[in-house]
């Protein structure tokens, strides 16, 4: 390529970075906007942001960020957001240059373990096959920094795992330990599976009939979530779970394995589901969870997310590449300081449809990068 | 043409300045996929630390056979493998399992199609790490005779039933292949009867052959046992057949169902010499039904 046509590349937006990095010319998929929240009318979401602390530039750092992560090749779900923080962020580090190329959460750990990417952000928990690929390529786990919590239902911002019953079913909440014993089969953290409407304290009609569980499919990455934090890890669900997949509709339409799920249980008054309130009918009913029986039952909204109350919150990782004994590269480190400040929050509620940390979040995630 | 190394400064300060507004590019545009650089010549093939050996040997000769070609293997693991090939480090992932759904839509999303897949032969009959055929096996005294398909997979799902099953870890690759070939992918089995061996973390030497040896004691031990393990030579068990068309299959019949096929992946319209090198390996593996 000649200087001009590396000029007229620059020119028309597409080569910079990448330039600097020393790979080919970058181009940018579809720059559709996240369903950014307005934090100043939600008053969990600006007390949280205004609790936060500004960032403070650390010392000038220099060289090139290779992100991978959340994104596909129809919906570049957090492009807006990744220019908004390196916007902010070049302000002070203007010596830091950003090849992007969030082509997918499936590639991102990969591409971090096999040294294309510096820094990962993913658009979901970590998968153990992906945990595997970094451990088997580096030797060593990949380092874990949470950058936001997942949505309460933004679809495509992962939202967060809501467990349903039958309008009829009069139970009034359950704990992570009671949704072990019904979705799983090893009970590895509770003492027995429950199997009975009547092993959760229902009582007369109820207490005898079987449990129907209904679920995303067991082993796709949507479930692994569930997997890990409510069956402690293990495959091993209830066979008596049914499970759903999208369907593709003969006119091309795709009907969420979410709202099949929601459809099913309308129709059985002893089933009890994983989806998520944006697929709700009149016919369900969502209940309050809680961590532990002597924690407080709450229903998932965007306080009880940041505040992770709420058991079955997601929460949105990036990962960096440190060797035992080594540091965080210093243009990683740098920007991620950034994106945890109240600056980074700030654009992560308005241009996605992501929730922030909270101060106890963001000091966690913090204190990784030290 | 000129390298971008040596564009002058000016140009360089204007990309560093410009590219904060670079992210993202205007609607419709699509993000590139990785470019590979590497010099011409020089094929990188990404594969497993078991397989890398025989592709080493193909290698030297295909080497000897065209001058100035260098090709590297790389035997990190096939996880590993999938990744080189899709940041586009590796020119072609050679594999003794299928592709996961994850790594193919990894591919996928960045090139905007599936990797092309071949078939370079068959896995072994029974050599731990090198794909080996699934035997089904009974303790000696186990009155079964034979299994068709439908039958082992009624087994894993079905209750009640009389055995008890040993197998791999349900997640691990060779469980995944057992939940292809056997139950339409399905992940849930009949849990109750069903024990299962983990494989040690990455990185713990003979894996696959500690897996084969424990689901073989376990099954030895156990008359009402159906292990799926590489076939063990020890006493006290018995390999049985697979009944399918009429015939009865074993591990080293070409056409047994639960034989592994070592498969290779690449670019879709791959370079002369990459396709040049994959045809010298289909004379490493045994053939493939």
């Amino acid at each position: 390529m000649s200087r001009a046509s590396w000029r007229r590349a620059i020119a028309r937006g597409l080569a910079g970075a990448a330039l600097l990095a020393g790979v080919a010319p970058v181009a940018r998929a579809q720059g559709a906007a996240g369903p950014g929240l307005d934090p100043a009318a939600d008053p969990a979401m600006s007390a949280t942001l205004a609790s936060l602390p500004p960032y403070q530039a650390g010392p000038r750092v220099a060289g090139t960020i290779r992100i991978w992560g959340h994104g596909s090749p129809t919906h570049d779900f957090v492009g807006d957001l990744v220019r908004r923080w390196f916007a902010g962020f070049h302000r002070s580090q203007p010596d830091v240059a950003l090849d992007y190329r969030m082509y997918g959460t499936a590639s991102a750990v990969g591409a971090l373990a096999t040294g294309a990417a510096t820094l990962a952000i993913l658009g979901e928990e970590i998968s153990p096959d992906a945990q595997r690929l970094f451990r088997r390529a580096r030797g060593y786990a990949p380092t874990e920094v949470d950058v936001a919590n997942g949505s309460r239902d933004a679809n495509y911002f992962d939202y967060a795992h809501m467990i349903f019953v039958n309008r009829a079913n009069p139970l009034t909440g359950l704990t992570l330990r009671q949704l072990e014993a019904v979705f799983g089969a090893e009970h590895r953290c509770t003492r027995r599976n429950l199997r009975q409407w009547g092993d959760l304290g229902l009582k007369g009609d109820w207490a005898r009939r079987p449990i129907t569980p209904y679920a995303w499919k067991t082993d796709v990455d949507f479930a692994l979530f569930f997997r890990e934090r409510v069956l402690c890890g293990s495959h091993r669900w209830n066979p008596a779970t049914r499970e759903f997949m999208p369907v593709t509709r003969p006119d091309g339409t795709v009907v969420q394995h979410g709202q099949l799920i929601l459809e099913a249980l309308a129709k059985d008054r002893y089933g009890i589901a994983i989806s998520n309130i944006r697929f709700a009918n009149p016919a369900v009913r969502a209940l309050p969870l809680a961590w532990r029986a002597k924690g407080g039952f709450t229903m998932a909204d965007p306080a009880s997310l940041i505040a992770r109350t709420y058991p079955l919150g997601r929460i949105i990782p990036a990962y960096v590449d440190v060797p035992p004994g080594g540091h965080v590269g210093p243009a990683e480190r740098e920007f991620l300081r950034y994106i945890l400040s109240r600056e980074g929050q700030q654009a992560l509620a308005e241009a996605s449809g992501y929730l922030p940390l909270d101060r106890a979040s963001q000091t966690r995630a913090l204190a990784v990068l030290r | 043409m000129r390298r971008p190394g040596r564009i002058g400064p000016l140009v360089l300060a204007s990309a560093l300045l410009l590219a904060p507004a670079l992210l993202p590019a205007p609607a419709g545009a699509e993000l590139a996929p990785p470019q590979p650089m590497r010099p011409a010549g020089t094929l990188v093939i990404a594969t497993s630390a078991a397989l890398a050996p025989a592709l080493r040997r193909a290698a030297h000769r295909f080497e000897a056979a065209h001058a100035g070609v260098h090709v590297l293997i790389l035997g990190q693991g096939s996880d590993v493998a999938m990744a080189r090939l899709y940041t586009g480090q590796a020119d072609a992932a050679v594999i003794g399992r299928d592709a996961s759904d994850n790594e193919i839509k990894a591919y996928a999303w960045i090139y905007g199609h599936a990797p092309q897949a071949e078939a370079l032969g068959a896995g072994s009959r029974a050599t731990p790490g090198l794909s080996p055929a699934l035997a089904v096996i009974v303790a000696a005294r186990s009155p079964l005779r034979a299994m068709t398909l439908e039958d082992l997979r009624q087994a894993l799902a079905t209750a009640p039933g009389p055995f008890h099953i040993v197998m791999p870890d349900a997640q691990s690759g060779t469980g995944r292949f057992l939940r292809h070939r056997l139950h339409q992918d399905a992940a849930q089995f009949y849990w109750p009867r069903v024990r299962e061996i983990a494989p040690p973390a990455p990185g713990q030497a003979g894996r696959d052959g500690e897996i084969d040896r424990a689901i073989a004691t376990a099954v030895a031990a156990d008359p009402k046992a159906l292990g799926f393990a590489a076939a063990p030579r020890r006493p006290g068990l018995r390999v049985l057949p697979i009944r399918a068309g009429g015939r009865l299959l074993r591990p080293a019949d070409r056409d047994y169902p639960l034989r592994r096929t070592i498969m290779a992946y690449r670019p879709v319209g791959a370079q002369p010499l990459l396709i040049a090198y994959l045809a010298c390996l289909r004379g490493v593996f045994p053939p493939a039904s």
